[in-house]
């Protein structure tokens, strides 16, 4: 392998437990956000922020479950392919409604 | 040539090139019937010119697989064929399987008898006794293949082009279950029809390419592996799942709509990952091979690959574009660039590359080579576009509009005219092509054993 | 042949082969975290997920009313917590490979187990939303909206069954490289889940 995974290669024990409690954190957002125990319809500014939730969310899995973070080009080739199917999907939600 | 048992590929690639005649020709009479609809109607009708047309074409692309195998494996594997005496055999059941049916198309014999008579399905025609013979010889040529395989150097090369193989073989023994509801009838149809080509035979098509590549090109053995390994995934993860953009409208359940829609719509992606790969090796080559038409035929494979089964596919494969394009002229148009650009073209191109070595020639006639690639490849495309073309009308006018079928046709007709046009000069270009390979210009210097010079 | 002294130097025949199975010369892929193979995998299911959620917002604007109203059926609140337990069952999976750089093997098998574990909760949770669903004859065929409700969840279930799979594999024949190449393949399942879960179950 062209890598040599040395001990910083991987992120630290403390920066994954950091990243986890961001991840929960994020998800409570997207339970807010999404009205989770509520029948009701969002409107486009809880549309965008549970996109944007949802964004930052894959962008901790890639960049530091992923290890992503060591090829930054790829972890921007994924997030981008990742707003694209979100702009996609949201927008063709907000378009019935 | 290193080895003595490659020369099977010759006997191979020789009556592969007789059918290749007959294919283009049956299907040139079958565009005349289109424009002259009562030609032959008594003699042979339609129905049977339509089936010599596919079966030809079926059988010869799997004699040039089975050639190429016997030409390649050799030398990748670094020892002789397991047993030539068995690769003849095998051929020898193939010829009398393909005369068998010839003879049984033509004279409609034992009609109705579910052994010796003709079967009813598409592509599948063939008598039941010559599914067996089939059976039978693919099981000698796994066997000679394998233990040749097995007993020598095993490559990435040669273990997709087993993997290939074994899956025709696997598949095609769904052709002999032929069950009375015709919904179970068509799903396990397209187990041999769609996962032939759309599956296994793009294996066989990755491996032969990368055999080619390497050997032309003098990339490492290592990049050229890697990219076939991605390819092969490729074609794997979508091609399996993506049969189901054929069980849209036959019966099963509706959830297929979608399975067959999102996994077939990348099926692009192994045909434009070939693109990638033949361009990339090309474009990094280390050497410069005398055989520059062979270089052109795998060159033109990837790319019209890419164009007739990735974009042409594409075109059709949602559910609700197919829901108006199904059996429309749509599909023919697909069906001729997909079937040329993949697999015509990957057998000539091993034909090319591998004849003057089987006769024991330096590369000839190279010019009328290339000459007959760019006449039978700008007629396929041309056809291609007169077929798209009069699909679109007739999609518009008979689904659309709701015109009836008989009328449409009229509406169309000038497309058809031009398909006999374009098909006149394929059936050119295959023969200059057959001319290029098996005779040699007049006045050539002609080499014992190959010694064109390397680089 | 003539041409073919570039590649003279015959390989022994018992290693070619299990060679071609590792990273290196991929070119640019070869520096990315795991096997190359796998993150072709990983490209090729964000396409089929994100072909399947892009299905799903185009066909719920056919029927805007039938998507909202079949979708208050779903269990929003399981969702979310299987969201959790798949995000913790990550930091397990990659605490795993920090533990495995360390050469800790035991430890590193430990969290892979915790991992699996998790994959299981996640199941179960998902098992009893399919069966009040069912039970309530919401089948796959009842109307366009759960036809892929059940294709994407269902199809992400799979994968959870094959990534616990795979976990036990790789904790069976453990090596820094075969825990990365196996939590990757995890961590893609649960970043999946992750855009699913918005898409089908809260959006509306
Ligand atoms: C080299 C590969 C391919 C070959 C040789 C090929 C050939 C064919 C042929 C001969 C048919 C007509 C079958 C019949 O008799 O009904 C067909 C149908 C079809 N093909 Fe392909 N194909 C290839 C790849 C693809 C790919 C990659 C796609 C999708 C992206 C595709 C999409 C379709 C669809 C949707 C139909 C059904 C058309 C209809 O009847 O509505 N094909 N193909
Ligand atoms: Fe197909």
């Amino acid at each position: 392998m062209s890598k040599t995974p040395t001990k910083s290669y991987y992120p630290s024990r403390r920066a994954l437990i950091l990243t986890w409690a961001v991840l929960m954190a994020l998800t409570i957002g997207t339970m807010l956000a999404g009205r989770v125990t509520t029948v009701t319809t969002l409107g486009p500014g809880l549309l965008a922020v549970l996109f944007l939730v949802t964004w930052a969310k894959a962008g901790l899995i890639l960049r530091q479950y992923l290890n992503l973070r060591t090829v930054p080009a790829a972890a921007d080739v994924m997030m981008f392919l990742i707003a694209l199917m979100l702009v996609v999907v949201t927008s063709l939600y907000m378009l019935a409604r | 040539m290193k080895y003595e048992t490659q020369k099977i590929a010759l006997a191979y690639f020789a009556v592969a090139m007789a059918l290749f005649a007959i294919q283009v020709l049956g299907g040139l009479i079958a565009g005349y019937v289109y424009v002259f609809p009562n030609t032959l109607s008594e003699l042979v009708p339609f129905n049977i010119l339509r089936m010599l047309h596919t079966n030809s074409l079926i059988v010869w692309l799997l004699l040039g697989f089975f050639g190429a195998a016997y030409y390649l494996v050799p030398e990748e594997a670094e020892r002789e064929i397991e047993s030539p005496m068995l690769a003849y055999l095998q051929l020898a059941i193939f010829v009398l399987g393909t005369l068998g049916v010839v003879v049984t198309y033509l004279f409609d014999l034992f009609n109705g008898n579910p052994f010796l008579g003709k079967d009813g399905r598409e592509f599948l025609e063939q008598p039941y006794w010559v599914k067996l013979g089939i059976v039978v010889a693919a099981l000698i040529f796994l066997y000679n293949i394998s233990m040749t395989v097995l007993k020598g150097r095993k490559t990435a090369i040669t273990n997709v082009l087993l993997l290939g193989l074994w899956g025709i073989a696997i598949f095609f023994l769904f052709s002999l279950y032929n069950p009375k509801n015709l919904v179970l009838d068509k799903m396990f149809w397209w187990y041999v029809v769609h996962l032939w080509v759309e599956g296994v035979w793009e294996l066989v098509m990755a491996s032969i390419l990368a055999y080619l590549m390497l050997k032309m090109t003098g990339v490492d053995r290592e990049v050229v592996e890697k990219w076939l390994y991605a390819i092969v995934a490729l074609s794997l993860f979508t091609g399996l799942l993506g049969t189901g953009h054929h069980y849209y409208w036959i019966g099963t359940p509706a959830y297929w709509q979608w399975i067959g829609s999102i996994f077939s719509s990348l099926e692009i992606l192994p045909f434009f990952a070939m693109v990638l790969f033949t361009f990339t090796m090309v474009w990094k080559r280390k050497r410069e091979h005398p055989n520059s038409a062979a270089l052109l035929w795998s060159l033109g494979c990837a790319v019209l690959a890419f164009f007739g089964a990735g974009v042409w596919g594409f075109l059709h494969t949602l559910h609700f574009v197919n829901y108006y394009s199904h059996g429309t002229q749509v599909t023919p148009a697909h069906g001729h660039l997909a079937f040329f650009g993949a697999y015509v073209s990957l057998n000539l191109a091993i034909i090319t590359y591998a004849m003057p070595q089987l006769l024991g020639r330096t590369p000839y006639n190279q010019v009328l080579n290339m000459v007959s690639f760019w006449v039978m490849s700008g007629a396929m495309a041309f056809m291609t576009f007169t077929l798209t073309f009069a699909g679109i009308v007739q999609t518009h006018l008979q689904r659309v509009r709701g015109e009836n079928f008989m009328d449409v046709q009229d509406q169309i007709s000038i497309f058809y005219d031009m398909r006999l046009l374009s098909g006149v000069i394929v059936v050119i270009g295959a023969f200059l092509f057959i001319y290029s390979v098996f005779v040699p210009r007049s006045g050539e210097v002609i080499a014992k054993t190959g010694v064109a010079p390397a680089e | 042949m003539q041409h073919e002294q570039k590649e003279a130097a015959p390989q022994p025949a018992s290693d070619a082969g299990e060679t071609d199975t590792l990273a290196g010369s991929w070119g640019i892929l070869s520096t990315l975290p795991g096997h190359p193979m796998m993150w072709i995998l990983i490209v090729s299911e964000i396409l089929v997920f994100g072909g399947a959620f892009i299905a799903f917002a185009g066909t719920r604007l056919a029927d805007p009313e039938l998507f909202r109203a079949s979708q208050d059926h779903l269990d929003r609140l399981a969702g979310a917590i299987n969201t959790m337990v798949l995000l913790t069952s990550g930091l397990c999976a990659a605490l795993a490979v920090n533990a495995m750089a360390e050469a800790k093997v035991h430890i590193a098998r430990r969290w892979l187990a915790a991992a699996s574990a998790l994959g299981v909760v996640f199941l179960a949770v998902k098992m009893v939303e399919y069966s009040t669903k069912l039970g309530a004859g919401l089948t796959p065929t009842a109307n366009s909206f759960f036809t892929l409700y059940y294709l994407t969840t269902g199809f992400h279930a799979l994968h959870v069954i094959a990534g616990i799979l795979i976990l036990a594999i790789v904790s069976w024949k453990a090596s820094l490289e075969t825990i990365e190449i196996g939590t990757t393949f995890w961590h893609m399942v649960d970043l999946v889940w992750v855009l699913l879960f918005p898409v089908v179950y809260l959006m509306r």
